[in-house]
């Protein structure tokens, strides 16, 4: 079964509802949006659906995400990863909920959102909403906050590289660590926009 | 087996004596019925007035709109006052037969010889029967009901009283400040430590009975003290309320861990405001178990306001038939270097719903603040729910932030594991949960560990069974 | 008490539809040490697991499992394990928070009965509970004396059971559970894999010392190493769900040179 991909389906900002009932889905936008509000309802059994959206926060961007992962049909995947860069006083607030209706049995699903903040006055508000009806399920959902790791800069300074190349480094290796298991040409062309980011 | 057979089986302590009082305030809450509080306590005026205004905002604030459904709550089909006995007692034997006789099935005089540092015994609105080990007494250590701290330290108490808990806060501190009556008030010198805990024991007996204790707890630089509390009442057929608040200074490098076991009867509802404020590296730690009520919406909080302070909140919940536990924690980074951890872990089965709701928060000036949050929530059959709200609110800089939430059943591997084991099927669903919430139960003092287990197991034959 | 053969005749047993097992006969026993060797896919697992009653797979109804007289259709693992049945897992699940002793300790009073009830009384929030369990003093004797032929750090007893375990960790935990509990059949699936020579000598010291003790063992195993430690008395080659041919060690050898490809 070959995924079916979609890339950057949300421009700058947009609404978008995703209705899947079978098969596999990686849906992967990347940096450049200020707004996303994306549901994805999946009404089959057997169904994998992936979505990865990068962010990446400059001056006094305003980004706002919102995203939905409602089962409701079972036996079904689905994982939502949010990645944010903030830099300056760029803010976001993401809002993620899950929702798995009663009857929506094996259902797996997972959420994380993980940002790096590159500047004192970035700003992230991370709220998870988890509503589940069902008990034959496993939801997992986790969220990370936090500066650059000295210990890794440390390590790069002690190759020898330049101190200021080392956070765009970092903070290019933190979006495309979203996309480490996907493979594709689809994604190769990303890959490759993220890395002279 | 029906529901109500369920309770009654399992809940022990549903058992209820005759009432005995000595006032018995008319149902409803009026000016009146706050005055005659205040008045039979011979309260100073200020006192008096905090609780009328507290009246007001009770009157102007709305009901919560989220959180768990408070509708069955009547205010006007509550005793908002009632007096037990016409002192409290220090020896036991003072304490009247009837009252004597429900602590003694508690279990709380053996209790006391054994465990504990000092014994406070609310019966219905009044502390009926308090004592603390002498050696405490002259260390300066104060353990006493809150109408007696009011009567002998009335200026350390105007100087806290509400400070950590506005009566605007939300309506329930409103109508908590309003009708206060009993609670403890605690105050522990600089650098005493009180090495075992100290002990509050709350028993509704009354029917539609509303109980409002007041507790204060003031840790001064150093000292540390655990104070642990425990509730029940009989099972009636009509719903009582429990509204406490409960305030907790923590002075610099001071630790202060406060550990609740609440297992009222499953037609109360518990709504309860708790709050410590930390100085300069001062410790704060709120160990909450939630097992019994019909609803419980409670959310230890911790305001971090000095340099390295540090929070934690450890909440373990049990929804069974027509409960539900709405539970949590909050911590307000105030101050620099502040971390927090926040661990929660609920069960929801025959029916019964969790919820896990929770803040952090990171003010602006706030730098290198640390906060940890994990909620696992463990679902036991398909008529039960389980539901997750933490919100993160950051305004500081750079903060290192992580948060995890689980949601799962039993697995049906660990199940055929223990099972081929030989464990009958219940008692493996048993030893899963009690693995679940092990994290939480290795906190409390033994006794408590193996009662919140035992609690579970009973919890759990009549949800599963 | 003397222990019993374990019967097996025309087993079938199908996974989600799919049939894995397709008329398997074997019988073990008691102090007999029967290996069954086959390539990935055959069915050794699910045949362990069947033994065991995993709820797992669907049993054909003219399929016999039996312990001496007793027929094991229908009885619940745990009944199971009461009647003498165990079963070492392959990759055995986690239960964080539960530690190694403690369900060393519910299995062995669940299935060698009380020796004695403790009662607990918690004087703060009333209640008593009776516990019946053997003394524990006693039970944690038999449990260190297992753990030190087999090599075992007693530091992972208060661990949660397999949780963060290495394999050979694992490896061990389950064979202490087959020493403590001493079953009347025990069936280890793939005990050695992953084993260093230490381990492994270990392990096989654990099965002999089992088999003295009259227990009837199935080894289900892909590697001729552990045999050279413990001397079966039968091996079993299975392919496709079904034992194909079986014979004594000589057998084994000839599949390590020549595998599989003549029994498929």
């Amino acid at each position: 079964m070959n995924p079916e991909y979609i890339i950057n389906p949300f421009g700058k900002s947009s609404t978008r509802e995703f209705t899947v009932s079978s098969g596999s889905v990686i849906i992967v936008q990347e940096p450049g949006v200020n707004r996303i509000d994306a549901a994805i309802h999946i009404t089959g059994t057997n169904c994998d659906v992936q979505m990865i959206i990068l962010i990446a926060g400059h001056s006094s961007d305003n980004i706002i995400i919102t995203t939905q992962q409602h089962h409701v049909s079972g036996g079904s995947r689905s994982s939502v990863l949010v990645k944010s860069i903030m830099d300056d006083s760029s803010h976001i607030t993401y809002t993620g909920m899950i929702r798995v209706e009663k009857n929506a049995n094996r259902t797996d699903a997972y959420q994380r959102n993980d940002n790096l903040l590159l500047s004192e006055s970035a700003r992230v508000v991370s709220e998870p909403v988890l509503e589940i009806l069902s008990n034959d399920l496993r939801c997992t959902h986790g969220a990370t906050t936090g500066p650059i790791n000295t210990d890794q800069v440390w390590y790069l300074l002690s190759r020898g590289i330049d101190k200021k190349e080392i956070s765009g480094m970092i903070a290019r290796g933190f979006l495309l660590d979203g996309l480490k298991n996907i493979d594709s040409p689809a994604i190769h062309a990303v890959r490759q926009r993220l890395e002279i980011l | 087996m029906k529901t109500t057979d369920l309770i009654n089986t399992s809940y022990t302590l549903g058992f209820h004596k005759p009432e005995v009082y000595q006032y018995k305030s008319p149902k409803g809450l009026s000016e009146k019925t706050v005055e005659t509080i205040s008045g039979m306590k011979g309260e100073p005026d200020w006192m008096r007035e905090i609780r009328l205004k507290s009246l007001s905002y009770f009157r102007d604030k709305k009901m919560p709109s989220w959180g768990a459904d408070l509708s069955g709550i009547n205010f006007d089909d509550i005793y908002y006052y009632i007096r037990p006995v016409k002192d409290r007692a220090s020896r036991w034997s003072e304490i009247p037969e009837e009252i004597k006789d429900t602590y003694d099935r508690i279990g709380i005089p053996e209790a006391e010889k054994k465990f504990l540092m000092g014994v406070s015994a609310q019966y219905e609105s009044e502390v009926v029967y308090k004592s603390i080990n002498s050696m405490l007494t002259k260390k300066g250590v104060i353990f006493s009901d809150m109408d007696s701290g009011l009567r002998e330290y009335p200026d350390m108490i105007r100087q806290y009283f509400g400070h950590i808990i506005s009566p605007t806060d939300n309506k329930f501190a409103s109508l908590n400040t309003s009708v206060w009556s009993g609670g403890s008030f605690v105050y522990v010198p600089k650098g005493v430590r009180v090495e075992l805990p100290l002990q509050a024991y709350f028993r509704i007996n009354a029917a539609n009975m509303g109980q409002f204790e007041r507790t204060l707890i003031i840790a001064d630089e150093g000292s540390f003290v655990h104070y642990v509390e425990g509730c029940s009442a009989p099972v009636y057929s009509t719903d009582s309320l429990h509204s406490a608040v409960v305030e907790i200074i923590v002075k610099k490098g001071a630790r202060v861990r406060y550990t609740t076991i609440q297992n009222w009867s499953k037609n109360v509802y518990n709504l309860v405001t708790k709050r410590a404020r930390v100085e300069e590296e001062g410790i704060m730690e709120w160990v909450d178990g939630n097992i019994g009520s019909k609803v419980t919406m409670k959310y230890p909080s911790v305001y971090l306001v000095g340099r390295k302070a540090r929070g934690e909140v450890l909440s373990v919940a049990y929804a069974g038939a027509g409960q539900h536990q709405d539970a949590g924690g909050k911590a307000v980074h105030l101050a620099s270097e502040t971390s927090s951890q926040i661990i929660s872990k609920s069960i929801s089965g025959g029916g019964g719903r969790t919820s896990y709701r929770g803040l952090v928060e990171v003010a602006q000036h706030a730098r290198g603040v640390k906060s940890r949050v994990v909620c696992d929530a463990l679902i036991l059959d398909g008529d039960s729910r389980s539901d997750t709200y933490p919100t993160m609110n950051i305004k500081g800089p750079s903060p290192t932030l992580e948060h995890e939430a689980t949601v799962s059943k039993i697995g049906d591997e660990q199940m055929f594991y223990l099972t081929s084991r030989g464990i009958a099927e219940h008692d493996a669903r048993a030893m899963i949960v009690n693995g679940f919430i092990e994290p939480i139960v290795k906190e409390l003092p033994l006794e408590y560990a193996v009662e919140l287990n035992r609690l579970l197991s009973l919890e759990m034959e009549g949800s599963v069974g | 008490m003397k222990n019993e053969s374990l019967i097996i005749k025309n087993l079938h047993a199908s996974f989600e539809g799919k049939e894995i097992l397709r008329g398997l006969d074997l019988t073990v026993k008691p102090g007999e040490v029967h290996t069954v060797m086959g390539p990935n896919g055959s069915g050794k697992s699910t045949l362990s697991s069947v033994i065991m009653g995993s709820p797992l797979y669907d049993i054909s109804h003219s399929s016999r499992i039996m312990l001496g007289k007793k027929n094991l259709n229908g009885i619940s693992p745990d009944d199971r394990a009461k009647l003498g049945i165990f079963l070492a897992f392959q990759s055995p699940v986690a239960v964080p928070g539960v530690s190694v002793l403690s369900v060393l300790r519910s299995a062995y009073s669940a299935i060698h009965g009380a020796t004695k009830k403790i009662v607990q009384h918690n004087p703060v929030l009333s209640g008593r509970m009776v516990t019946p369990s053997v003394s524990f003093k006693d039970f944690l004797g038999i449990v260190k004396h297992e753990a030190k032929n087999i090599g075992l750090d007693e530091s992972l007893f208060t661990r949660a059971i397999h949780d963060g375990f290495s394999g050979g960790e694992r490896k061990k935990v389950e064979m202490l559970t087959a020493l403590v509990l001493a079953p009347k059949i025990a069936v280890f699936d793939e005990i050695d894999t992953g084993l260093d020579v230490d381990a492994l000598r270990a392990v096989s010291d654990g099965i002999s010392a089992m088999k003295k003790g009259d227990t009837g063992i199935i080894v289900i195993t892909h590697y001729l190493r552990i045999l050279k430690y413990v001397k079966p008395d039968a091996v079993h080659i299975m392919v496709k769900g079904k034992i194909v041919q079986s014979g004594s060690y000589i057998l084994a050898k000839k599949i390590e040179e020549k595998g599989y490809g003549s029994f498929i």
